[in-house]
């Protein structure tokens, strides 16, 4: 007996959350050309940020429901806030230097593992000295309603419309406003850009901050659901390239598609697994990188671009191959 | 100062040793191949589980294979060392014939990642290649039959375990060093020579080098597999030393180290490689909380000295690749064999040009 | 691969060096400066240092491990003091090393601290970490014990490998003895998936299943994971189809990070608050009970009836002391926290009173003198005399499950005792 509500609501959790933290990641790939390996610590700084604040501001939560709103919406901005701090920090500090003296990407990359240690062992060092290794959100997860036997809970309601909020929300800017429209002609050609006026160097700072600070709105909701620790971020780091490289790395809808396809196959695809196949629930880290592997290995520009007559010729081929005696188109 | 050099210098000698080819393999691929194989400890790990498996079987069936001891357990690791120290022969032969394997299936792998290195550009390549590792240690983690799972495979004895316990960590600590050295001198030969002139034109300029008749395919996966070939052996030696297989001593951290080491020093150039290694052994050894007891200091810092040794890795990353991208040495050009002769028969006062030779087929 | 360098300029070469004199410079004040502040040896003192390879950096052990090394800190702080009062030349020195809690990292530290001079060690603390030492510190002669290793993989007689607790043998057994004497005959586990959680859910599983003829499903989960919405999902449904009735249970093996995340995702379940949750001793921790930070999961541990085993007899007047003293050096702190630190201040203890019986600093004297005092002594975990394998023999365990007090606050009520001798059960009245 295959049993998916479960695992079909938290893939939808999970998977909202990878979209709004990878969103941040392609934006700096695509409009700086920056890997950004560093990311994830954005992630791990809002939960930080988050939960610290809940914790201060416990004694509000306790009081009645609308101040625990109050309180999550707080601490959502400020860990926003504060990633976004870090993120531009960081591209002033060291990326954009680096890019002016000609870095090229692989150098960036680099470069921002180098930033990404320093964040993070910078934070736990700090973190340490308070007692704070291991930080618990005092926002408790509560089930708002069951659906076919799985919980929809608060986290649900508010991941859920944030994400969706978000996503309408950038493709209104990436298409009605002027700064959008500079952030694409930069990701299209940087040189073309600046020659048509665009203020590089202003969008560039913008870029970062969205980035940073969506990385860190994502912790702070991701801080409700598993308390914090400094590796919280690194240990996503992988899944959330992954979704961007879904994506082929450059693509807005490209990322939104590859955060809940890197979310449903972590969740439901080891569920089936499992379920079907016995296949140990432990084996779950495994299932997201494998499929970094496999579509740079098959297709480097990942699910973008893909159209109908794509298909019918994919359909084509395989018919082919199962076919022996002719031969393949 | 109470040190007792008999185990401290093995431990930096040993250390050192593995760096240094680790360093040196990095180097080859990212420094004169311009790939950079950010998912070095994958390579480092497939040589680590072959020679540990290989070594832990084979004594295991030396042994009789007792079928009332557990293999993977501790009572299985003591009768592999008892196994170890009764036959020297039987266990040198295994530590020559594991490296040989290890060296093997890492040249093995690097041909298969050749693959993807060949249709990927380095960045995209990087992240596949950290994915694949990962995707290792998960595998190896959870699937015992192959290196223990989480329990992790103990009994790979020394190969001098024969010998008294001091004399033989300091013997092996010698043929690591030895080893070192010998692949550090062979990378070095190998690239000062037509070939490493070869390798930095296809960093520099693929379009031109296909331009002039090189097959860049062949000679890009070429330099895969032998540095894949080298992280594989310098996998085979740690787990040697450490004399346990461990899927989670495997970590994509491992790999920013060599990237560091090879940074610091210097790209394209193997006496930097010298330098970065050096390097990363003293602050591996400085940044541990016993250090400043070897000076009679019993200090105790207000926080973990492991996160100090991280954090100065990110931050030497970040301001050598800021203020001195080239390494602290910088590149020489190619140093051709031929070049010195014609030096030697060219006239003191003209220095002949690098380009000397006229490009062949590679 | 052509980067520039920055804008030329002349004195980068001087600023390098300038900042080499200046580390330099730095580093020799320092010294200078912590030499002022390094306690100078009293004229005829006898240094003896024990060595701490406790891991306190790492995912696992991060917040485990600081709290152990703290206990064996305080054991030795009391020992130097009792020492000076009876006007003893012998101190000892601690030096604490840390193994990130893997086996390259044991190695390296047990090695450093070998280098340091030190025969003796606390630590490390899991199984893999003993596993990886063993044969180094044997061939070495340097005496290991470990407060919190538990695996039945590393008990391996003449060695210098001692442990603190007792394996996990007779746990695991006495505790299928329990479940099946309350009536279950069904149990679904889930079990971290390392050497400890496998070990224990292997050794739980396989008594269960052939001395009592249960049924068990297991879930095991990456340790490194941190979201386990979707494995508490799956043992849910792993209730289900044991048949949530009166006679399934459920099995955690966890340590806090884990047991806490997966008691979040278990109290949103209906299916799994109507079972009845069976815990290792590892599940026993005060941070489950804090009822003004996790109001509802205590709530479900109550509803649970959650059960465990546990070792240490409480209320002994060694454990209530090390309480006292724990909380007074280190204000704000609990040693309740790590179950394992009492174990911790024990090894410790033994492994100070065994060189002080040698009367010299020698590995292989102490490793003899250790099981002499050990099998005397009463210590904060109970009593540590130890068996062939060098670890501590069981000894009676008693079962908890958490209940409300008197005074309406959430605690581990005892209410039953496994006799290690008879294997009985006996229950309080």
């Amino acid at each position: 007996m295959v049993d998916l509500a479960g695992p079909l609501l938290l893939s939808i959790l999970l998977g909202s959350l990878y979209t709004l933290m990878a969103l941040g990641l392609t934006m700096t790939y695509a409009i700086t050309r920056v890997p950004n390996f560093a990311h994830a610590e954005y992630v791990t700084v809002g939960g930080y940020v988050a939960a610290v604040l809940a914790l201060g501001l416990s004694g509000l939560l306790a009081a009645s429901g609308l101040a625990g709103v109050a309180v999550i919406v707080l601490a959502s901005v400020l860990a926003f806030a504060a990633a976004a701090a870090v993120a531009v920090g960081g591209d002033e500090l060291v990326f954009k230097p680096l890019t002016r003296r000609g870095a090229t990407s692989l150098h960036l990359l680099v470069a921002s593992i180098g930033v990404g240690l320093v964040i993070r062992y910078i934070l736990s060092i700090i973190v340490a000295s308070y007692d704070l290794l291991v930080v618990r959100s005092p926002i408790d997860k509560e089930i708002l309603v069951t659906v076919g036997g799985a919980p929809f809970t608060n986290l649900h309601a508010w991941v859920l419309p944030t994400t969706f909020g978000v996503v309408i929300g950038l493709h209104v800017l990436f298409t009605r406003t002027r700064l959008g429209k500079a952030m694409r002609a930069m990701a299209s050609n940087f040189d073309l850009a600046r020659i048509a006026g665009i203020r590089t160097v202003r969008v560039r700072r913008w870029t970062w901050l969205l980035a940073g600070g969506l990385a860190g709105l994502g912790g702070a909701f991701w801080v409700i659901n598993v308390p914090v620790v400094p590796e919280t971020g690194w240990v996503i780091l992988l899944f959330l390239f992954a979704a961007s490289i879904l994506g082929g790395f450059t693509s807005f809808w490209g990322t939104v598609a590859g955060g809940f396809i890197v979310g449903f196959a972590e969740i439901m695809g080891m569920s089936l697994l499992n379920q079907l196949f016995g296949v140990s629930l432990s084996y779950r880290p495994m299932i997201a990188l494998a499929i970094i592997v496999l579509v740079f290995l098959l297709r480097p520009q990942g699910i973008t671009g893909l159209t109908m007559p794509d298909f019918r010729a994919l359909a084509r081929r395989l018919h082919a191959r199962l076919r022996p005696a002719g031969r393949g188109t | 100062m109470p040190v007792d050099l008999t185990f401290l210098l093995p431990l930096v000698a040993t250390t050192f040793g593995i760096f240094l080819i680790l360093a040196v393999s990095f180097n080859l691929e990212y420094g004169f191949g311009g790939q950079p194989n950010l998912g070095k400890v994958f390579f480092y790990s497939i040589g680590a589980y072959v020679a540990g498996a290989l070594t832990a079987h084979a004594l295991w069936a030396l042994a009789g294979s007792p079928a009332d001891i557990p293999f993977l357990e501790d009572a299985g690791g003591v009768v592999r060392f008892a196994v170890a120290r009764a036959n020297p022969g039987a266990m040198l032969g295994l530590f020559v014939a594991s490296l040989v394997v290890a060296a093997l299936a890492g040249a093995a792998f690097g041909w298969l990642a050749s693959y993807p290195a060949l249709r990927l550009r380095g960045d995209f390549l990087a992240i596949v290649l950290i994915a694949v590792g990962e995707v290792t240690r998960v595998f190896v983690f959870n699937y015992e039959p192959i290196a223990g799972g989480v329990f992790g495979l103990s009994g790979v004895p020394n190969p001098f375990a024969w010998l008294p316990p001091r004399v033989s960590d300091a013997v092996y600590a010698v043929v690591v060093l030895a080893i070192a050295f010998g692949v550090y001198i062979y990378a070095s030969r190998l690239t000062r020579s037509p070939y490493g002139r070869l390798l930095k034109s296809l960093r520099d300029d693929e379009l031109a080098s296909k331009v002039y008749g090189k097959r860049t395919p062949r000679v890009k996966a070429g330099v895969l597999m032998i540095a894949s070939d080298m992280s594989a052996v310098a996998g085979a030696l740690y787990v040697f030393y450490v004399q346990t297989v461990y899927a989670g001593d495997f970590i994509p951290l491992l790999s920013f180290i060599a990237i560091a080491m090879v940074i610091v020093g210097g790209v394209a150039n193997f006496r930097g490689v010298l330098l970065g290694a050096a390097f990363m052994t003293l602050l591996d050894l400085v940044t541990r909380p016993v250090f400043p007891t070897f000076f009679d200091l019993f200090w105790r810092p207000p926080f973990d000295m492991n996160y100090v040794r991280y954090l100065v890795v990110g931050l030497i990353i970040i301001v050598v690749l800021m203020f001195r991208p080239k390494g602290l040495i910088p590149e020489q050009p190619v140093e051709t064999a031929a070049l010195q002769v014609a030096r030697r028969w060219g006239k003191p006062s003209t220095a002949p040009k690098p380009t000397a030779n006229a490009p062949r087929r590679g | 691969m052509a980067m520039e360098e920055p804008k030329p300029r002349k004195w980068s070469t001087a600023l390098i060096i300038l900042v080499a004199i200046a580390i330099v410079l730095a580093g020799a004040l320092g010294w200078a400066l912590y030499a002022l502040y390094a306690a100078p040896a009293a004229p005829q003192q006898i240094n003896y240092p024990i060595g701490l390879a406790i891991a306190t950096t790492g995912p696992t052990y991060q917040v485990d491990g600081p709290i152990r090394r703290d206990a064996a800190l305080l054991a030795i702080e009391q020992m130097n003091a009792q020492l000076a009062a009876a006007g003893s030349p012998v101190r000892f020195q601690p030096i604490h090393e840390d193994t990130t809690g893997t086996a390259d990292g044991a190695r390296e530290a047990l090695q450093l601290l070998a280098a340091a001079g030190v025969k003796v060690v606390v630590g490390p603390l899991s199984t893999g970490e003993v596993s990886a030492i063993r044969d180094f510190v044997t061939q070495n002669k340097i005496v290991s014990i470990s407060p919190s290793s538990t695996g039945i993989a590393a008990a391996i007689p003449n060695d210098y490998v001692f442990r603190a607790p007792p394996t996990d043998i007779p746990q695991s057994k006495a505790l299928a003895q329990l479940v099946d004497t309350l009536g279950y005959t069904e149990v679904a586990i889930i079990a971290r998936n390392d050497d400890y959680g496998k070990g224990f859910a292997d050794l739980f599983e396989s008594t269960f299943e052939t001395e009592y003829g249960g049924q068990v499903t297991r879930i095991a989960y990456d340790p490194t994971v941190q979201d386990l919405a979707a494995e508490v999902t799956q043992l849910a449904a792993d209730v289900q189809g044991l048949g949530p009735g009166a006679d399934t249970a459920v099995l955690m093996v966890a340590f806090e990070g884990d047991g806490l995340e997966i008691l979040d995702e278990a109290r949103l379940s209906t299916v799994l608050r109507g079972v009845r949750w069976f815990g290792s001793e590892s599940t026993r921790r005060s941070a489950f009970l804090n009822e003004t930070k996790i109001p509802d999961i205590v709530q479900f541990l109550l509803d649970t009836q959650f059960t465990g085993f546990f070792a240490t007899p409480s209320l002994n007047p060694v454990s209530v002391a090390f309480e006292a003293a724990y909380v007074a050096k280190y204000p704000g702190r609990n040693p309740k926290a790590s179950p394992y630190s009492y174990y911790s201040y024990d090894s410790a203890w033994m492994a100070m009173q065994a060189v002080l019986l040698a009367g010299k600093y020698d590995g292989e004297a102490i490793a003899k003198m250790l099981p002499v005092f050990a099998a005397t002594y009463l210590g904060a975990s109970g009593h540590k005399a130890m068996d062939a394998n060098g670890d501590a023999i069981s000894a009676d365990y008693t079962a908890w499950r958490v209940a409300r007090d008197a005074s309406n606050k959430p605690y581990y009520e005892e209410f039953a005792r496994w006799i290690f001798a008879t294997e009985d059960i006996e229950f309080f009245a």
